[in-house]
Formats: structure tokens, sequence, C-alpha cells
């Protein structure tokens, strides 16, 4: 019983940690300010912050677990679909954060054409997703 | 005569509705003689195309211009930033499909963010084996394996909502301190660097209202 409640308390304090690194990255890679500053809902902060920590209780009791989810492919399109966004948006703002953008302008001196440069990343993603699964697998 | 200050404060950015920006709509105005303030206070400052949705920076000497033209013996004292954002946004808000739009983007951002948080925890866990760890350290406390899933999972998950709801600081509208939390922290330091900015490329290409 002893045992039982260390390995609680232990686990306990392991998700606290966890917990937190999660939302030190999130918040610094600034995604979810970014999502909220382009569709002009700042003031809705609070609820987006509400659905971080229901996507990570629901994502991990799932995983752990390892629940049914009866949703069939909708349910998997819809989950791939706002999944892949939110992971999408983290790889872009990833490299806004180290800054990759305009290092390589300076370093290169391309002073114009940025956007395309970020399409074409955003395209290279989907690109490589794409062998990586359909064509790498087969 | 004798020389009045007149202290300005502007705001770094503000948003206007209105085809003429008057000098009340984006800032505070403090001036001893009530009628000189009235009249500051309603100085046109720019005007705006009806349906341009347009941000303009202005410099605060442009508006000191302005006062000085009308009253010379006026000293202006300014007490913001050298050069203020005006966004004109000339829409409804109360248009129904405004409302629609904007609760359509709330969900999508909700939506996102949920689903986003729970996919990259599981790629989280995954990805650092954390079964493995678990099953692992109940082996040491235990001296055996585990069967399923054990205390250690529901400590984990209780571990994390817990965290979360710690760092974030509040459970939906109950905050449990009045301190903004991170994310509001964040947004505000998001926008002052969007109006920084701002205010650094229409000075860079001409486009800002200044002093001839």
């Amino acid at each position: 019983m002893l045992n039982q409640i260390l390995l609680f308390l232990i686990s306990l304090v392991c998700g606290i940690a966890v917990s937190g690194g999660f939302i030190a990255f999130i918040i610094l890679i600034g995604i979810i300010t970014e999502l909220a500053g382009k569709t002009h809902t700042g003031d809705k902060i609070l609820l987006y912050e509400d659905m971080i920590i229901l996507g990570v209780t629901t994502g991990n009791i799932v995983l752990l677990y390892h629940l049914s989810l009866p949703f069939s492919q909708v349910g998997m399109a819809v989950f791939g679909v706002f999944a892949g966004i939110f992971t999408g948006c983290l790889a872009g703002a990833l490299a806004e954060v180290v800054d990759i953008f305009p290092i390589l302008s300076r370093r290169l001196n391309i002073h114009k054409g940025l956007p395309y440069l970020i399409t074409a990343m955003a395209l290279g993603k989907g690109f490589g997703t794409f062998v990586q699964w359909f064509i790498l697998k087969n | 005569m004798e020389s009045v200050n007149l202290y300005l404060k502007i705001e770094r950015s503000s948003t206007i509705n209105n085809n003429n920006l008057k000098l009340k709509d984006v800032g505070n105005i403090y001036c001893n003689d009530m009628d000189i303030t009235h009249a500051v206070e309603n100085m046109t400052i720019a005007t705006f195309h009806k349906d341009l949705e347009v941000r303009q920076v202005i410099t605060v000497l442009k508006v000191i211009e302005l006062i000085q033209n009308e009253y010379p013996n006026v000293t202006v004292i300014n007490l913001g930033d050298p050069e203020f954002i005006v966004i004109h946004r000339n829409i409804d808000k109360n248009s129904k499909k405004r409302i629609i739009l904007e609760k359509i983007k709330i969900i999508s951002v909700c939506l996102i963010c949920f689903f986003g948080a729970a996919f990259t925890i599981m790629t989280f866990n995954n990805d650092v084996g954390v079964d493995e760890v678990f099953s692992k350290l109940y082996e040491l406390f235990m001296d055996r394996k585990p069967k399923g899933n054990t205390i250690l999972q529901v400590g984990y998950i209780a571990g994390l909502t817990l965290g979360m709801l710690i760092f974030f600081n509040h459970l939906s509208k109950h905050r449990f301190s009045d301190e903004p939390t991170p994310l509001e922290v964040e947004m505000r330091l998001q926008e002052r660097d969007v109006n920084d900015a701002t205010a650094i490329s229409a000075g860079r290409n001409n486009k800002i209202i200044d002093v001839d």
C-alpha cells in the first residue's frame, strides 16, 4: 500500500513537471498568441487555454488507457486535419522563434521574395510527409 | 500672454470606426484651460477613405504641429511614444455575418488547440517512452511486472492536468490569482512587437504622417 502511494506521488510530480515543460514550450513558441492574433480573437485567450488543458488531458487518457474511440473515418479526418494544422503552426513558429528567416535573408542578402521562401517551406513539409507515408512505406 | 502647458498621452495603437480621426479617439489630453482641452480633443488629425481598411502610423510631432498652429502659446508635453498607430476599419461590429464569422474562427482555433494538444502530448509520451518508464518504475517498487494500467498512469494524468491549471493560473473563468496568465502576458508582448514593427516599416517606406 505504501509503495502504491509512493508510486502515485511520483507519477503526480512527473505529470506536473511534464505539463510545465509543455506549457513553457507552447508559450515560448507563441503558437496560440499567433492564432488568436490572426483571427482577431485575443479576448478569447482563456478559452483557448482551457482547450489546451482539455486536449492534453484527453490525449493523455486516450493513449495511456488505449481507449476505443468509436468515431470511425469522420472522427479520424477531423482529428487529422486539426492536429495537422497545429503541427504545421508548431513547425512554422519554431522556425520563427529561432530566427531562421531573418538570419537567412541577411546571410544570403535576400530582401525580397521571403513569402515565396515560406511557401516553399510549407509545400516542402507537405511533400516530405507525403513521401514518407505514401512512397517510402510501400 | 502666459504660456499654457498641455499634456498629451496617446495610446500606442487604437482602432477607430469613423472617418475623421479626432484626438480624443486615440488618447488623453490634460490642460489647465478647459476651452483649449475641449478644442484640442475635437481636433481632426487625419481623415480616412470610407471603405478602406488601413493601418496608419502618425507621429506625435504632426499632432504637436497641428496644435501649435491653432494655439501658438501652448507648450505641448508628450507623455507617450513618439509615434502611434491608428487602425481604421469601417465595419459594422454587430452585423450578423461578422458575428457568425467570428464564432467560426473561435471554434476553429478551439479545435486546433484541443486536437493539437492531444496529438502533441501523445507523440511526446510515445517519443520518450512513458509506458516503458512506468513499467520499469512499477517493477522497482512492487517487485512484479505490471498488468495493464497502474496507479502510475492515474497519477500522471492527474499531475499533468493539475500542473497545467497551476501554470495557466485558471480553471475556465475562475482564476486562482488576479495576475495575468502567461498567455495573456505573451499576447501583450506580441502586440507590442507588432506595433513596433509596423511603426518601423512605415517609417522606412515613408508611409508615415509626419511634419514636412
